[in-house]
């Protein structure tokens, strides 16, 4: 609503005193059915609200306290609609502080979002503002805490000795190491014990003094200290069982309100918590925690004592309900125990692979030793895995099929194995699964390919540069083909790296895909796939025009498909679009496009 | 006539607005006892009379007492209780207490009335609305509004003095409900700004922890376990509301009760008292402060905090409050009237009644109201039963809100609009108001959008109205849940049964009030004292069926002389 509105529908010209506006408003309401009129009562009070904060504004610059510099935020943020959009990318970072490693050894910017936008900027040196404890306390101890070093934690810390506020500077310190840091990725130590008492201390005092003020200083308390504890984490682990007891953080869970700092908080509370009780001998998935815990390596078995059902119910359980604690497990391990029907997700391909791999080696032993063990004599039955050479020879036609089909006939199996030699056993093993399942040697062969692809990918995603470029020409084209069929197929391929067999690729691409695998085979860049990172990356405005044109999608459902919204067909043809639109691109972001298509 | 009728979980009110030279003003009408606050009890005599009031409590403690009292807190649920041999629902049971209202304004002014707003805690849903609304009509009142609590506390405490109010907050602790609202008054608009609750939170709770903290050292030899344990929980909530207010006068009271003939009795200190509520203590601030967020408003800036209800007299609640906010709060309104008396004001602005200058009240919806839906998740699986809210808490109400969903299977049918309340982010945390169904032309997934729009007005009601763009077609829902269903259906028998429930003569209240003590105290003596009582009784009751009006005066005076001296000074 604009101002001019505002006054009109009030009825009254500009003022800025807020008895007028009010009266004005209480004659427009009594004047009127509400209930009859549930659109005209929703404007005008709208108007009221405009019209009160233009007032508020007008009337603000005479007064700079503290209380009012943070009335006026919310007052400028909607009273000018333009700076408030402005302004919002900066308190979304800030209120995402543990998402952002880079604030650290500046000033804690939930600090200033604690203070408001248009509260005097917090000097560096101290991270707190005058407005941000209480004035007279800041006034008189002074600004720069270093000047009383031995107030910082190094003492007992009893309320008389040091105020609040330098307290919660005190956990500050301690929670974000001031160093700085080579890798942005690292994440900080966690507290040694004397530090890890210290906080507590702190904490405490910082929890006791919350307990004692007003409800309004009580919840800004709150809000700090869970941006504090989120930001800080995994090192402000041990402070959160005493400070969500306080502030009742848990009661906040679920609820449609839940702030995203406590919804982080609580989400590893639960996890803390589960893992506690599953670390204890006595818990009945414990076996299957440490199972899952232990570190496999190439040819690592699962361990025998534990029961599958037990893994997957702890695997299951810990994905659905504490998602954030799946990082303790052994990705490797996991993958051993990971059903294969769990495909269809970023880990799922991945396990896949490794099950087959292993089901190959199986598969061998056994050969291995039914083939010790048999002799010749005529009366005893051939052992059931014994293959009929006929049956071998059909096997031999179906790999070499599907290798014509992937890298042309020049390459052999023979020849695969001295080149990638794990490349030929899932060669083998798939074939040997083919047979066992009934399917046919086109469905085979579609299969390999599926995996030949998945490793192209991986590779070229991990190698970049022109081989990321021919890797992603080839995927559009493949995309397209998908596309023909369906949207639904074309996400197919997009999320499961799995090409539907509806999918008919035509031969130039076909041949295209095969030169370039005989050139990454030659180069043994076909080796088992890295682990494909999710990612993302801010496309650049033009390339998203590009997109638009290309695709013809317009701009709001190329937004949503690229946040991974809208339709399977917008999606597809945005995807194709933005990775041909990559291609040709000639910025800095090309590569970082790529690379998360 | 429309009265007002403040329905509370441990005392009732009603109130009416009269026309005077000076204006107008809300007040109060008596019981058949004379006193203003109706207990929220219900008993059901042997003969199968029914008791409301003060009569009933006095018999909660006794062995065959059936005897309810705080159903307040079953509002809304399908629980029943059984007093004697009938089961009654908490909206029966509220029933009764409204007819008894109703009954006294008939012996107070001589014309029977029809029409009643009557008062809800602010953090009821829907489902406790439509109870207590139920519950008028069962007692033949139509119910012409439901008001929220604190709103009729803020009408009644703003029209003291009628001034313009910058933003005060209303604190109400009731027996069994906690409300917060915060509320600004100027020219003749009573606005709310923000409700929030905790409709679990009351007085109920402060007793049942002092009897949960006692219990061990009062009773070493368990002798409350060898009674009825319904008939035990009576006696000890008893005790301990009696040991409350004891403890709102001084710094230990005594907590004492007796089985059988045998006292029990030991001391609650302030300080112990105040170590096992502290959780209850904490819970009053959860909802402050969401209130206060929701309404942007700054606890410093508040001109006024307003005490309401019988469980702020607490001198440990009070505390509490002054912690809260860094100041004394205001408890110029009478904690237990207020409400009613601001329901009464409420019923003389709908009947427009002279002497009250407008005055327009604009209220909240103080829960979120939106639908059930599903969305992929991360791990490619469909996640089920997430709510999506259309009207966000604290809005104004009356108001109209939509929202666009679309389907998710391919070739979808239908989509089946289910509709909560509530603040959890699933729908299984939340309150289900009621459900439609919507056939839609079968497409590729996502491609078919419903246009849900929300209306919600000043009485409460919500309407649901589901368009299909695509093919133009509307479907309408007014939320009416299983139990309203069921109930227009046999609403009228289930009043005709309440109304042939024999309840006991009013002017022969004192009378019964007077018998059912003397047979506790039969029950709390032994020995020589319970003869006395005994014998005192059988007077007393033979002077009744005398029908000798002073006969009967002399013997309940000398009837209750016993009594008071023998609660006075409990022979041990």
């Amino acid at each position: 609503m604009t101002p001019t509105q505002a006054w009109r529908i009030l009825g009254i010209a500009k003022t800025p005193e807020l008895g007028a506006i009010r009266r004005a408003y209480a004659e427009r309401l009594k004047a009127m059915d509400i209930d009859k009129d549930v659109d005209g009562y929703a404007r005008l009070r709208e108007a009221r609200d405009a019209a009160l904060r233009w007032a508020r504004m007008q009337a603000k610059p005479a007064m700079k306290d503290a209380p009012d510099a943070l009335a006026g935020v919310a007052d400028l943020d909607e009273a000018e609609p333009d700076r408030a959009l402005e302004s919002l990318p900066e308190s979304e970072t800030s209120s995402w502080l543990y998402a952002a490693p880079a604030a650290r050894g500046e000033a804690d910017p939930s600090l200033t979002t604690r203070l408001g936008d248009t509260a005097p900027k917090l000097d560096v040196t101290t991270g707190f503002s005058a407005a941000q404890a209480p004035a007279e306390q800041a006034i008189g101890v002074g600004r720069d805490p270093f000047a009383r070093p031995v107030l910082l934690g190094l003492e007992a810390t009893s309320d008389a000795v040091m105020p609040a506020w330098a307290h919660e500077q005190a956990l500050h310190r301690l929670l974000y190491v001031e160093e700085p840091q080579d890798d942005e990725d690292a994440t900080p130590p966690p507290l040694e014990g004397w530090q890890e008492a210290m906080a507590l201390g702190h904490l405490k005092a910082v929890l006791r003094h919350a307990e004692t003020v007003s409800v309004t200083a009580f919840d800004e308390i709150d809000n700090w200290l869970a941006r504090v504890l989120a930001g800080a984490w995994p090192r402000s682990a041990p402070l959160l069982e005493p400070a969500a007891a306080v502030f009742g953080w848990e009661s906040e869970r679920g609820q449609v309100s839940e702030r995203p700092s406590v919804a982080f908080l609580n989400a590893r509370l639960r996890g803390l918590r589960f893992r506690e009780k599953v670390l204890e001998p006595k818990h009945p998935l414990h076996k299957a925690w440490v199972e899952l815990t232990t570190p496999a390596q190439q040819g690592s078995r699962k361990g025998w004592f534990v029961k599958r059902a037990d893994v997957e119910q702890l695997l299951a359980g810990v994905r659905k309900n504490f998602p954030e604690i799946e990082h303790h497990f052994d990705p490797w391990r996991v993958a051993l125990w990971d059903k294969p029907e769990g495909a269809g997700t970023g880990e799922g391909w991945f396990s896949k692979t490794r099950l087959w791999i292993f089901a190959a080696i199986l598969v061998f032993q056994i050969l291995r030793y039914a083939l010790a063990d048999w002799t010749p004599e005529a009366s005893n039955p051939p052992p059931p895995v014994a293959l009929s050479s006929s049956e071998i020879a059909e096997d031999g036609k179906a790999i070499q099929g599907a290798l014509d089909r992937i890298f042309g006939p020049e390459i052999t199996l023979e020849g695969l194995k001295s080149l990638q030699p794990d490349l030929a056993a899932l060669f083998s093993a798939n074939r040997t699964i083919a047979r066992s399942d009934g399917s046919d040697a086109a469905g085979y062969a579609a299969k390999v390919h599926d995996l030949v692809r998945e490793r192209m990918y991986a590779t070229a995603l991990v190698e970049k540069g022109p081989l990321l470029a021919d890797v992603q020409r080839v995927r559009a084209d493949l995309l397209r083909a998908a596309r023909k069929v369906g949207g639904a197929q074309c996400m197919a391929l997009i999320r499961t790296r799995r090409l539907d067999p509806q999918v008919v690729v035509p031969e130039a691409v076909l041949s295209a895909e095969r030169k370039l695998a005989v050139r990454m085979l030659d180069a043994s860049q076909l080796g088992p796939p890295a682990r494909i990172a999710p990612g993302t990356v801010s496309v650049p405005g033009a390339l998203v025009d590009k997109v638009m044109t290309l695709s013809g999608v317009p701009e709001d459902r190329v937004r949503k498909a690229m946040d991974g919204k809208g339709s399977d067909a917008d999606q597809c043809a945005v995807t194709i679009a933005l990775i041909d639109a990559a291609l040709a691109w000639k910025g800095k972001e090309r590569e970082a496009v790529l690379l998360v298509l | 006539m429309l009265i007002g009728i403040d329905l509370g979980t441990t005392n009732s009110a009603v109130a009416l607005w009269q026309n005077n030279e000076s204006g107008g003003e809300a007040v109060l009408v008596p019981n058949a006892l004379g006193a203003l606050l109706t207990p929220s009890a219900v008993s059901v005599l042997p003969d199968g009379n029914t008791l409301v009031g003060a009569a009933a409590l006095e018999r909660m403690g006794l062995k065959d007492g059936a005897t309810a009292t705080s159903f307040k807190r079953l509002m809304g649920t399908d629980r029943k209780q059984k007093l004697g041999k009938k089961e009654f629902s908490a909206e029966e049971l509220s029933a009764l207490v409204l007819m008894s209202l109703r009954d006294d304004v008939t012996a107070h002014t001589g014309t029977r009335p029809t029409e009643a707003v009557i008062t809800v805690p602010a953090y009821f849903n829907d489902r406790q609305r439509k109870a207590t609304r139920r519950a008028g009509e069962l007692a033949g009142l139509t119910v012409r509004r439901l008001i929220n609590e604190p709103t009729a506390a803020a009408l009644a405490f703003g029209l003291q003095d009628k001034e313009e109010r910058e933003p005060f907050l209303v604190f109400d602790l009731g027996g069994g409900t906690f409300d917060v609202s915060i509320v600004e008054m100027f020219e003749g608009i009573v606005e709310v700004r923000a409700s929030a609750g905790d409709n679990r939170l009351g007085g109920d709770d402060f007793n049942s922890a002092i009897a949960t903290a006692v219990r061990g050292r009062l009773d070493p030899d368990g002798l409350l376990g060898k009674i009825d344990e319904r008939r035990a929980e009576a006696l000890l909530l008893q005790a301990a509301e009696r040991t409350k207010r004891g403890l709102s006068e001084g710094q230990e009271a005594e907590f004492a009760l007796t089985i059988g003939g045998t006292r029990l009795s030991t001391a609650v200190t302030a300080s112990e008292f105040e170590a096992q509520a502290e959780g209850l203590i904490r819970r009053l601030r959860d909802p402050v402060v969401r209130a206060l967020r929701d309404s942007q408003i700054d606890a410093a800036s508040l001109s006024e905090v307003v005490l309401v209800g019988g469980a702020t007299r607490m001198p440990l609640v009070r505390k509490a409050i002054t912690r809260l906010f860094g100041r004394f709060p205001n408890s110029s309104v009478h904690p237990d009237h207020a409400v009613a008396l601001g329901a009464a004001i409420q019923g003389g602005l709908i009947a427009r009644d002279g002497g009250l200058e407008e005055i327009r009240i604009t209220d909240v919806c103080p829960f979120t109201l939106g639908i059930e839906t599903a969305e992929h998740s991360a791990r490619g699986t469909v996640q089920q039963g997430l709510f999506s809210p259309i009207i966000e808490r604290n809005t104004p109400v009356p108001v109209s809100r939509s929202g666009v969903f679309s389907t998710m299977g391919d070739g979808q049918k239908q989509i089946e609009v289910k509709i909560y309340q509530g603040e959890a982010r699933e729908v299984s945390g939340n309150v289900h108001l009621g459900q439609l169904k919507v056939p839609v032309p079968p497409r590729p997934a996502g491609e078919v959008a419903i246009d849900v729009r929300f209306s919600y007005d000043s009485s409460g009601l919500l309407e649901v109205d589901v368009e299909v763009p695509l093919t133009g077609a509307k479907h309408n829902l007014v939320i009416i849940d299983e139990e309203d269903r069921k109930a227009s259906n046999d609403l009228d028998a289930r009043r005709k049964a309440l109304a042939a429930l024999k309840q006991h003569p009013r002017e022969e209240a004192t009378n019964q009030m007077l018998l059912a003590r003397a047979e506790r105290c039969y029950e709390e003596f032994l020995g020589d004292v319970r003869a006395v009582v005994g014998d005192r009784t059988r007077m007393f009751v033979t002077a009744l069926d005398s029908q000798d009006p002073r006969r009967i005066a002399d013997a309940a005076a000398d009837l209750s002389g016993l009594l008071d001296m023998l609660e006075a000074n409990p022979p041990l």
